[in-house]
């Protein structure tokens, strides 16, 4: 089982810290990894990448200069397994989904999000390695999603912990509580469709999925989540997020939790009660609807 | 001990390979100084469905309700390139059985079970019965080398067109009716003379080879206005090289016939030595068409021996995305496989053209008989999805199976049960060629 | 009176602690800084009220068997899943299958609840006075369950034995599989009067009808459900035509 949470704050918010105090609250959920995405208000493409080895940083360096310029850069301690990459880059929108591609075409690359205010943390062990190993940026976000991993499998590898992000649409993120039963001809599919999977995590192949429906769309989040829902197979709760909107789908039976608390300036989601008295203090959050898909614009 | 116990001599009973069968064979070639030609399928064993097993759900996959949640069944065959695609409400299809090998009864009761479950009907050799044609669900009509019966007007009911190019009850070789079951109506149907042996055209004569079939193909989209999906039939033989063909010809679909199919007629020495067995020859063209990069694309429908539920779901695991059955449903019908369908002679008035026999078979009750089957064969593989967590029959897996033997695992890719160990090139995400 | 700041305790502890003070004559205790904690007053014993202040996480007073637990915030999910006897009042909300295999005892949900409560239960009696999500009393094998609000849809799913007591006027449109509405029966409507006395419910038990399991015509389960649609075959799309 795993733990997910959600937030969008129409107030000025520190999304990031909101949603690890969320997380905090349900780390008993999972820990063997966790993450968050946020969507912020900074203007500036940042691009956030692991390299398995630092021999990889040249390569790193050289697929970026196909398509972007490199305007700041900072490394996480170049001593560890997987070594981390932030980057401020100027680059066009069209050049970002090619990026994206082109970086996780490298084996030993993985991207974690690239996107204008778009930043994924994600991390090994117990939230406090997250916060611990990774400069968070905590400035006024809009909205941003968050998880709590307990692992089946590939539980060291932490281009396996979520929120996951997919070339075919880069500035979407997903979180997901649950186990698909349909992940190989999922997988599959995509792959033909030109899909690359980093890890063997069936929650990578609900992003591509969802990403892939994205693209086809034009954007529409209500309706790849529909798609995902009628296409994934098994038990799911899912939060996806873009720059501009936020939704989440819960699959027919209704066995994992997804609880919804909405005010006029504030919503979050969340897999149990508690998550929620993080920010709000004593609030009932609503479980949602077997079958469910909603979405907001942020 | 007893000097008058006796010497038990060994009897020598198991003959080896010079058991009944072959001295019976041998003697007919002797008195009849030619080949044997026997109706139904080969007695052979050989490797099946059984030997593979499904995988359940249990604590890392949630197994659905067996009686109270739903999973679908309805399958879509053809969207390759036809905008009309063919949708059945279950994966099961009547495979092509002509009449002619068949009674017009028999075929009356088929084409009536097909509108009781939502199905299609192929109509085999030989043109299409008129009372087939009114009570099928949905009607496939074959285009063959012979082109008895075939008219333009076919292709204006068709549901769905099978080129044959060969059946896996005798590949490479064509249809044969005897002459005893070619009656008055059976011949006027064929445009033939009555009562005459028939050895059906080998070949098409509106193509030679893949080269003009690129073209006819073409043709055919405009005939048809590109709304009927095409298929295109062939026997499990070099599958590989087969399905390439195929798919570069531009079909929707491909329907795969494995050696363990049955007939009317057809000598015993293609029924059981040519092609190669129907759960291997299936594996083998989903590779190929994953190879291709149409696997989505392409629809497969795979015959040869398909029994029941656990075939069913297993061949869905596999990659095929529908069955055909032949054999099975003329056994729901009452046959008893007693294989002499080639003599005409059957009591049962299914394979036969006598007036007499053919009283014994009542449509309607045969029709309810092979609905029932279908019906159950599909609540079997539906039982089968669910317990490994599917909530559609076409979300099962080739993960979802393991290989009873190592023979099996070998020809298929397919871990070994107990264990991650593969054979060859894993068949799927297997344990060594995962991340 | 005694008080616990749950803050200062792991579940097993608190509870333990709880059984202690009960052992020790304690009849009332309050816990306070719940703060969602899982598995609180799991197994509880005995005779003595015990109220929970704030809100509480998954599990809450699961295999009861005789204390009375008063729970001021939400629970979460499972709460008193497995009860034997005795009284969990919740005054505002819950999360999903609440109430599962209880054998006795009774569980008032003063606020709302999710899908599957009471799912499998046995005995004892459960009400909402809000709404229940879907499947409610699902596979029930006994026991009465009360909803006063929105019923929930396939409400009392292919239940063997038990009752589903609801005012819900679409409620026909709403029921499970293997189940049929009825009218209740005279002594239903005192138990149901009695019942609301008891807590404090206003309702008319004569608007309410009840959910009751089929006995006959069960397990017509249909694995393979075809929807039939003969017009769209491609020989009825040419009209006026004859064919050989």
């Amino acid at each position: 089982m795993c733990g997910i949470a959600g937030v969008i704050s129409k107030n000025k918010m520190d999304i990031s810290s909101g949603l690890i105090s969320m997380l905090n609250l349900i780390q008993h959920r999972g820990s063997d990894a966790s993450g968050i995405a946020v969507y912020g208000l900074d203007d500036n493409i940042t691009l956030r990448t692991t390299m398995k080895s630092k021999d990889l940083a040249l390569t790193l360096m050289e697929t970026i200069a196909n398509y972007a310029t490199v305007l700041g850069e900072q490394i996480s301690d170049w001593s560890r397994n997987l070594i981390f990459s932030e980057m401020r880059l100027e680059i066009s929108a069209e050049n970002i989904p090619k990026l994206h591609e082109a970086i996780n075409k490298v084996p030993g690359l993985t991207v974690h999000s690239i996107g204008k205010g778009m930043k994924v943390y994600k991390e090994g062990g117990l939230i406090g390695n997250l916060i611990r190993n990774n400069s968070i940026d905590c400035g006024f976000a809009t909205h941003g999603i968050g998880h709590v991993r307990m692992a089946t499998e590939s539980a060291e590898d932490i281009n396996a912990a979520h929120p996951f992000v997919s070339p075919f649409y880069p500035e979407i993120a997903i979180v997901h509580n649950g186990q698909f039963t349909n992940y190989f001809n999922m997988r599959r599919f995509l792959e033909a469709k030109g899909a690359t999977f980093k890890t063997m995590n069936d929650s990578e192949a609900a992003s591509h999925l969802i990403a892939y429906a994205m693209r086809e769309n034009g954007g529409d989040l209500k309706a790849a989540l529909d798609y995902a829902l009628e296409v994934m197979d098994g038990v799911f709760c899912i939060i996806a997020a873009t720059s501009t909107q936020l939704g989440f789908v819960k699959d027919k039976l209704g066995i994992k939790p997804m609880l919804l608390f909405e005010t006029d300036n504030l919503v979050m989601f969340g897999s149990e009660q508690i998550e929620f008295t993080a920010i709000a203090d004593d609030v009932f959050a609503d479980e949602m609807d077997p079958g469910e898909v909603r979405v907001w614009n942020v | 001990m007893s000097d008058e116990t006796k010497l038990k001599e060994p009897t020598d009973s198991t003959k080896g390979l010079w058991h009944k069968d072959t001295l019976a064979e041998i003697d007919y070639k002797a008195s009849a100084g030619k080949h044997r030609i026997r109706g139904c399928a080969t007695p052979r064993k050989m490797p099946n469905f059984d030997d593979l097993m499904i995988l359940p759900g249990q604590l890392t996959r949630m197994t659905i309700d067996t009686y109270r949640e739903d999973c679908e069944t309805r399958t879509v065959l053809g969207k390759r390139f036809a905008t009309k695609p063919l949708v059945i409400e279950t994966p099961v299809m009547i495979g092509g059985m002509s009449y002619g090998a068949l009674s017009k009864e028999a075929k009356i009761a088929l084409a009536k079970a097909t509108s009781i479950v939502g199905t299609v009907i192929s109509n085999g050799e030989g043109g299409i019965l008129p009372e087939e044609l009114e009570n099928s669900y949905r009607q496939s009509i074959q285009v063959l080398p012979s082109r008895m019966g075939f008219t333009k007007r076919n292709l204006e009911v068709a549901d769905m067109l099978e080129f044959v190019c060969g059946i896996g009850a005798k590949p490479g070789l064509s249809g044969h009716l005897m002459g005893s079951k070619i009656s008055a109506e059976v011949a006027e149907m064929r445009q033939l003379p009555i009562g005459i042996d028939l050895h059906s055209h080998p070949r098409s004569g509106d193509f030679f080879g893949a080269d003009d079939m690129v073209i006819k193909m073409e043709q055919m989209r405009e005939l048809t206005n590109w709304e009927v999906p095409i298929f295109v039939k062939l026997a499990a033989g070099r599958v590989r090289e087969d399905i390439k063909i195929a798919v570069k010809l531009g079909v929707d679909g491909i329907i795969l016939d494995g050696c363990q199919g049955g007939t009317g007629a057809a000598p015993v020495m293609a029924a059981d030595h040519l092609g190669i067995p129907t759960m291997p020859a299936l594996v083998q063209a989903v590779r190929t068409l994953e190879e291709m990069g149409v696997k989505d694309e392409v629809s497969l429908i795979v015959s040869g021996g398909i029994r029941d539920g656990a075939d069913l779901a297993k061949a869905l695991a596999i990659g095929a995305d529908a069955v055909a059955i032949g054999t099975a449903a003329l056994i729901a019908m009452g046959c008893r496989v007693c294989m002499r369908c080639h003599t005409g002679n059957c009591s049962f008035g299914i394979g036969t053209q006598n007036s007499e026999q053919r009283k014994n078979l009542d449509i309607d009750e045969a029709a309810e008989r092979v609905a029932n089957y279908i019906q159950a064969m599909t609540a079997e593989a539906v039982l089968l999805a669910k317990a490994a967590g599917k909530s559609k029959l076409k979300n099962m897996e080739r993960e979802d199976l393991r290989a009873l033997t190592l023979e099996i695992a070998a020809m298929t890719g397919i871990p070994l049960v107990g264990s991650d160990l593969v054979i060859g090139e894993g068949f799927g995400f297997t344990a060594n060629n995962k991340i | 009176m005694e008080c616990l700041d749950a803050a200062l305790y792991k579940s097993p502890e608190l509870n333990k602690t709880i059984k202690a003070k009960m052992a020790d004559g304690f009849r009332d205790i309050v816990i306070h800084n719940s703060n969602s904690m899982h598995n609180m007053c799991v197994g509880l014993t005995g005779q003595g009220n015990i109220t929970i202040e704030d809100s509480t996480g998954l599990y809450t007073a699961s295999f009861l068997e005789g204390p009375r637990i008063v729970v001021e915030g939400n629970v979460g999910w499972y709460a008193g899943d497995d009860m034997m006897s005795g009284e969990l009042i919740i005054k505002k909300n819950t999360g999903c299958n609440v109430g599962a295999y209880i054998n006795g005892g009774a569980i008032v949900i003063y606020g709302s609840t999710g899908s599957r409560v009471g799912y499998g239960m046995k005995g004892g009696t459960i009400i909402v006075c809000g709404n229940a999500g879907r499947w409610a009393a699902q596979m029930s094998m006994g026991g009465n369950l009360i909803i006063l609000g929105d019923l929930g849809r396939q409400a009392g799913e292919s239940m063997y034995k038990g009752a589903v007591f609801t005012r819900d006027t679409d409620a026909i449109n709403k029921i499970g599989g293997n189940v049929y509405l009825d009218e209740i029966t005279p002594e239903e409507r005192i138990m149901l009067t009695e019942l609301f006395d008891r807590y404090e419910i206003s309702a008319d038990p004569s608007e309410f009808k009840v959910i009751r399991p089929a006995t006959s015509g069960r397990h017509n389960y249909v694995l393979f459900k075809p929807v039939l649609i003969p017009e769209a075959a491609k020989k009825l799309a040419l009209r006026g035509e004859s064919h050989e």
